[in-house]
């Protein structure tokens, strides 16, 4: 049963999260990233067994060996997988806010969609814009040059 | 001691590139020394392989793939590496001059030596491998060397559309060598030689299919011939050298090799015939409608490539001494051929046909070995051409004579078509260059620039060889009997002769010869037939269309898969997730992945917890304001936080709890103040499509935990069985995930620190840096004119 919560959540975290990634706005990037490591980490999560209450830590140390026997505490390994993903993604996420922040100092408005920087348009690879951009090349030369001669301080 | 010989062309490739050659004639003289004494080398071991004893040589590379580094010299190796290493000595000498007071000369040398190793190695190799390095590292070298001019886009061309069929070619060839070494157990070429059985293997007909494809690309047979007229804008050095006397004969040079183990089948049989037979008649018909001399010999090679490989179809003692007999003549008349256009051109400054006439008077030397290269070239008797032909329709005949009338007939008759037609571009070629006082062309060029001896000395030698040859049958039988032997596996005693009497064969011969000067006579006609043929049939041509609709499928799968938004790689990032699941349910089904639910209860906290993690992560997404995302995300971590409470985790909540707090006043700090979005929301369309690939991204998290959970995949317990059971006897610690964090997987933990580290430099630098206006070029770019403007005031 905990096993089919779990996957429900973790499918509803994968879903709402890839919905943020792909949607436009700001921060959106972000808490869709933020919503998957969330499902990334449960999923690790689910690699072992579920169980309530007990840490995998030993009481005793000098006893462990009995406890061992049982073996009724928690899974260690994914936690200690998951420990590492929660620090990881804490530092992407950090940069990725850094990195957006100044995205936003540089250029004044988002250009994630369909907009590019002024000056790299070579960056869309199709055949008609590169036929364009061929025969604005050719202009531009030929503009070029009359600037050249044009704006020279007579 | 081969190895060794390799090794020294490499060094003294380099040697020379490093000495700048090009200023120095002595330096010149000096690159004849390494082919020169590999060829006297070689020379010495005629009579000890003749006898039988073959030189080996063999070294390990990576024993468990049967790969070594192994040669043998048998007749067939010494025959091609005397002609490799031979005219290779020529070659290097008439580079010199051809490339006078080129800075880039030194640069010929060096491609032009890593070449002759290559060959060499090739044609010496006894593995299967050993051969397809040395077949590539001659398809490199090749590419260099026609692209040496790369300033023309003509070289550039020729070079790629060289490297690209020969190249493919290879790999194909390389297919099936592996398919050849592991159906024979062996990849030592003298093994699988000498196996049986191969021709009943199920991948036989594969693999030579496979080495059929790479041995046409190399040897530019039908269809993929017209990479070999488009080399001809390298050097002329190279097109004499590589596109003329060894590397377009690595092709029947691997037919040869294989002939033994692979012929004998009628898929081998017809393959080597139809093919062999078009590319003969195609080369020599075109042959005469072409006006530039380069392109003239160039399908002359095509036309004498078809040839040979048609030869090798037939196992007969007439077919294969006449293979071996033409790449002999071959090499000796069309290499210096060549070399001689590169006097003519060099001398009058055109290779056009039209534009020459009375070469002979101008350039006797010259003239001298072009003339005796020629009437070798038409199979005019006494020459070694003539006795190739005459062994190439003593083959047909006995064909005849034995009943295969159909494969008779078809090589007697088309040989006696090639020979006139070979006839007639040769008188053309002798004729229009060297005889007649007179040039078609109004603009007639003249010799400006006559060639000195040096110049002169390598076409006149190896002319002078191939003239003394035919006369000397006796010693060279020395030579061509162990090269005929290793091709047909039985022992071969040549009783070669020029004169065999009037047999129908001689008959025949003398009938092409007559109507090769009838066409000769008639050439205009002939040219202008030619020239009215359509052009788009051209190989070239359709080859460069190939390749432009290549170029733009890919351009249309790169616009498919990245249409430059943010949400289309995203989406089809998580849509390739989506293929591995769907496969991975195709072998089980959901049902089974379903844990059993009979007699469960719908309690316990994570019931709520599950409830409430939904809840927040759906108010995430439909939050109105940028504020209430934010603690909506953060009350999905703390519900996390909580669900590893719960479950036993306590360093994992204590961790998530102090992440989510700095992940949140981080946002809070950072997006609190910035601008509204102002863009338009996205198209219904795009909305729809986002939608479904998060519902695709959804299912795959779902049944990725039911995976990860069923009892199939329980292969976890099995490593962390090792952590808990050691945890305290080795790491002296009572918390399990504490140890494996510091202890056992030390060194993860050390990437993650490293991890972080990385992006809080970052994130420093970033932070940190100064204007947009001077670091960005793309904002330089929009705000030209205002930096200009600052600028200005700045100055001011």
């Amino acid at each position: 049963m905990t096993q089919l919560i779990l996957a429900l959540t973790v499918g509803i975290l994968f879903a709402c999260g890839a919905y943020l990634v792909m949607r436009r706005g700001k921060i959106k990037l972000i808490l869709g990233l933020g919503l998957f490591s969330h499902g990334v980490n449960l999923l690790l999560f689910g690699s072992g067994e579920m169980i309530l209450g007990k840490p995998a830590i030993f009481n005793d140390k000098a006893n462990f060996l009995g406890e061992l026997a049982t073996r009724s505490f928690a899974d260690p390994l994914p936690q200690a997988l998951i420990l590492t993903a929660i620090v990881i993604s804490f530092g992407i996420t950090a940069f990725m806010i850094v990195l957006l922040n100044r995205r936003d100092t540089l250029l004044g408005s988002e250009i994630m969609e369909n907009e590019l920087a002024p000056g790299y348009d070579w960056l869309v690879y199709t055949d008609d814009d590169l036929e364009e951009q061929r025969q604005k090349q050719a202009e531009s030369k030929g503009n070029g040059s009359s600037k050249i001669s044009g704006g020279e301080p007579l | 001691m081969l190895l060794g010989f390799l090794a020294s062309l490499f060094i003294s490739g380099i040697l020379l590139w490093w000495s700048r050659p090009h200023n120095k004639p002595i330096i010149g003289w000096l690159s004849v020394l390494p082919p020169g004494l590999i060829t006297v080398w070689q020379v010495l071991r005629i009579p000890e392989i003749a006898a039988g004893n073959f030189y080996t040589e063999r070294w390990e590379w990576m024993p468990s793939l049967g790969l070594d580094v192994s040669f043998r010299l048998d007749g067939l190796a010494v025959l091609f590496g005397l002609i490799v290493a031979g005219v290779g000595a020529g070659v290097a000498l008439y580079t010199h001059y051809y490339l006078e007071k080129k800075p880039s000369q030194g640069y010929f040398y060096l491609a032009l030596f890593s070449f002759m190793a290559s060959m060499l190695g090739l044609v010496w190799a006894d593995n299967l491998l050993t051969l397809f390095v040395f077949w590539e590292g001659t398809s490199i070298t090749s590419y260099l060397l026609i692209g040496f001019d790369h300033e023309k886009a003509q070289a550039r061309t020729g070079a790629r559309n060289a490297l690209l069929v020969t190249g493919a070619g290879g790999l194909a060839m390389l297919v099936g060598l592996v398919l050849l070494g592991q159906s024979a157990g062996s990849y030592s070429i003298s093994q699988i030689v000498a196996a049986d059985g191969l021709r009943e293997s199920a991948y036989y007909s594969v693999a030579v299919v496979l080495i059929f494809v790479g041995a046409f690309t190399k040897s530019a047979q039908f269809p993929f011939h017209f990479w070999l007229p488009g080399a001809m804008s390298a050097p002329t050095p190279a097109s004499a050298y590589l596109h003329s006397a060894t590397m377009v004969k690595a092709g029947i040079f691997l037919l040869a090799r294989m002939h033994p183990a692979l012929s004998d089948t009628p898929l081998w049989f017809w393959g080597l015939l139809i093919f062999g037979g078009i590319t003969m008649l195609i080369g020599a018909f075109f042959a005469i409608g072409k006006y530039d001399i380069k392109a003239l010999l160039a399908y002359a090679t095509v036309s004498q490539l078809g040839i040979l490989t048609m030869l090798l179809a037939f196992g007969s003692e007439y077919a294969v001494l006449a293979a071996v007999v033409g790449v002999l003549a071959h090499a000796l008349y069309k290499g210096p051929l060549f070399l001689v256009a590169g006097i003519v051109d060099h001398a009058t400054g055109t290779r056009d046909m039209s534009r020459l006439a009375g070469l002979l008077r101008a350039i006797p030397l010259t003239g001298l070995a072009a003339v005796l290269g020629i009437v070798s070239m038409a199979g005019l008797p006494p020459t070694f051409g003539f006795l190739a032909k005459e062994l190439l329709l003593e083959n047909g005949w006995e064909m005849i004579g034995h009943g295969e009338t159909l494969a008779g007939w078809l090589v007697f008759g088309g040989g006696a078509i090639a020979g006139a037609l070979f006839v007639a571009y040769s008188l053309t070629l002798l004729w229009e260059v060297f005889l007649r006082r007179k040039a078609d062309a109004t603009d007639a060029a003249h010799v400006h620039h006559p060639p000195s001896f040096g110049f002169v000395l390598a076409p006149l030698v190896l002319v002078l060889l191939g003239t003394a040859a035919p006369f000397l049958l006796g010693p060279l039988a020395l030579l061509i009997d162990p090269a005929a032997t290793a091709i047909s596996n039985e022992t071969i005693h040549s009783h070669l002769a020029l004169w065999h009497g009037f047999t129908p064969v001689l008959i025949t011969s003398l009938i092409a010869i007559g109507s090769g000067t009838l066409l000769f006579l008639g050439r205009a006609h002939f040219r202008r037939l030619l020239a009215s043929l359509p052009k788009n049939l051209q190989g070239d041509l359709l080859f460069e269309q190939g390749l432009r609709g290549l170029y733009s499928l890919a351009r249309r799968t790169t616009r498919l898969v990245q249409d430059h938004t943010l949400a289309g790689h995203a989406a089809v990032v998580l849509l390739v997730a989506v293929v591995p699941v769907v496969a991975a349910l195709s072998y089980t089904s959901i049902s089974e992945l379903l844990p059993d639910l009979t007699g469960e209860v719908l309690t316990g906290p994570e019931m709520i917890m599950a409830l409430l993690l939904v809840i927040a992560a759906w108010a995430t997404v439909r939050a109105k304001s940028r504020m209430s995302a934010i603690i909506s995300l953060g009350v999905v971590g703390v519900t996390v936080t909580l669900f590893y409470v719960f479950f036993s985790a306590p360093d994992l909540a204590l961790t998530q709890l102090l992440i989510e707090v700095l992940t949140l006043v981080l946002l809070v700090l950072v997006f609190y103040k910035l601008p509204d979005d102002k863009r338009p929301p996205q198209g219904r369309l795009r909305q729809a499509g986002i939608v479904f690939v998060s519902f695709c991204a959804g299912v795959v998290g779902f049944v990725l935990v039911l995976f990860n959970s069923s009892e199939a995949m329980n292969a976890g317990t099995a490593i962390s069985g090792y952590f808990t059971d050691n945890s305290v006897p080795l790491g002296h610690g009572a918390n399990i995930v504490n140890v494996i964090l510091v202890d056992f997987r030390a060194f993860d933990t050390m990437g993650e620190i490293t991890v972080l580290a990385v992006a809080a430099l970052g994130g420093y630098a970033l932070l940190r840096a100064p204007a947009a206006r001077l670091l960005s070029p793309l904002l330089n770019e929009a705000n030209t004119t205002e930096a200009e403007e600052m600028e200005e005031t700045d100055r001011a």
